[in-house]
């Protein structure tokens, strides 16, 4: 059965910041840090989001401009700014939205078992979310942001 | 000496990255074949042997752990290392119990990545078991 968001004892901003710093740091060498809830502005015009099921169900997504997608993938692939395409900046934002919530989930409960859908792009911020953060990093601007099923 | 792997993943950019950490740290020549999910991935190994797979868990298709699965049923037995964002101990223990000689949890440095790699190539020049 599936918990909801209000049955997680935890911070979950801290938690999410958390995440996002050790994620940043640890593939991509830079760092984050939380500057309040989301705005939702159109310049986070890269993004994706997934489905996930099993001990939590619900949607996470992270959004990002163009440039922190571009600083992101230039740093783990080793690529030039040329050499990144609007298509690795997608690919860079799927795999971002997976890794960062495999470890938010994995952080909320370490035994729990959740099966997660593979990361669709989407183009703007998701409306109906339950919770979501925005977050600095040097590139530029962050937003992540989870549903958990039965929170609405 | 030469090694040759194979990369499976769904992702393009993971594809990209793994192939990288691979080919840059080590000092064998590498040989990397990519796959983008299980079944691509048993297709590249009826025709191209390799020494090490790596693949990811979660992929549409056949996934990892259907993959993992199918290999032991065909008898290969190729050392294949999971990389997944899944880190909760209970599904470690199953892909190691399925087989999977080595398990990479996202997110990896580089040197993580190759750490892990260094063992299991070591443990099966060893013919130590998994």
């Amino acid at each position: 059965m599936s918990r909801s968001m209000s049955r997680i004892p935890v911070d979950l901003n801290t938690l999410t910041r958390d995440v996002v710093c050790d994620v940043l740091e640890t593939m991509f060498f830079s760092t984050a840090v939380i500057s309040g809830p989301c705005a939702c502005p159109h310049q986070l015009a890269r993004g994706a989001s997934l489905e996930f099921h099993g001990a939590f169900a619900g949607t996470f997504f992270a959004m990002l401009t163009p440039g922190v997608a571009r600083a992101l993938a230039g740093a783990c692939l080793g690529l030039s700014d040329e050499e990144i395409t609007s298509e690795t900046e997608s690919q860079l934002a799927c795999e971002l939205a997976n890794v960062l919530c495999g470890g938010v989930l994995s952080r909320l409960d370490p035994e729990a078992s959740v099966y997660l859908s593979a990361p669709q792009p989407i183009n703007g911020c998701p409306r109906h979310i339950g919770w979501c953060e925005w977050l600095e990093t040097p590139e530029g601007p962050l937003c992540v942001g989870l549903s958990l099923l039965g929170e609405h | 000496m030469s090694l040759s792997v194979l990369i499976v993943d769904d992702s393009p950019l993971m594809r990209n990255l793994i192939r990288r950490i691979v080919t840059l740290a080590g000092t064998e020549l590498v040989q990397c074949h990519e796959a983008s999910d299980g079944q691509r991935a048993l297709e590249q190994l009826a025709r191209v042997p390799v020494d090490l797979i790596l693949t990811d868990i979660n992929m549409p298709g056949m996934d990892g752990e259907q993959l993992l699965r199918e290999l032991n049923r065909r008898g290969v037995t190729t050392p294949a290392i999971v990389i997944s964002t899944d880190a909760t101990h209970s599904r470690m223990q199953r892909m190691l119990a399925m087989g999977a000689a080595g398990y990479v949890c996202k997110p990896f440095s580089p040197e993580a990545m190759r750490a892990e790699l260094d063992r299991v190539l070591t443990q099966t020049k060893t013919g130590e078991p998994a």
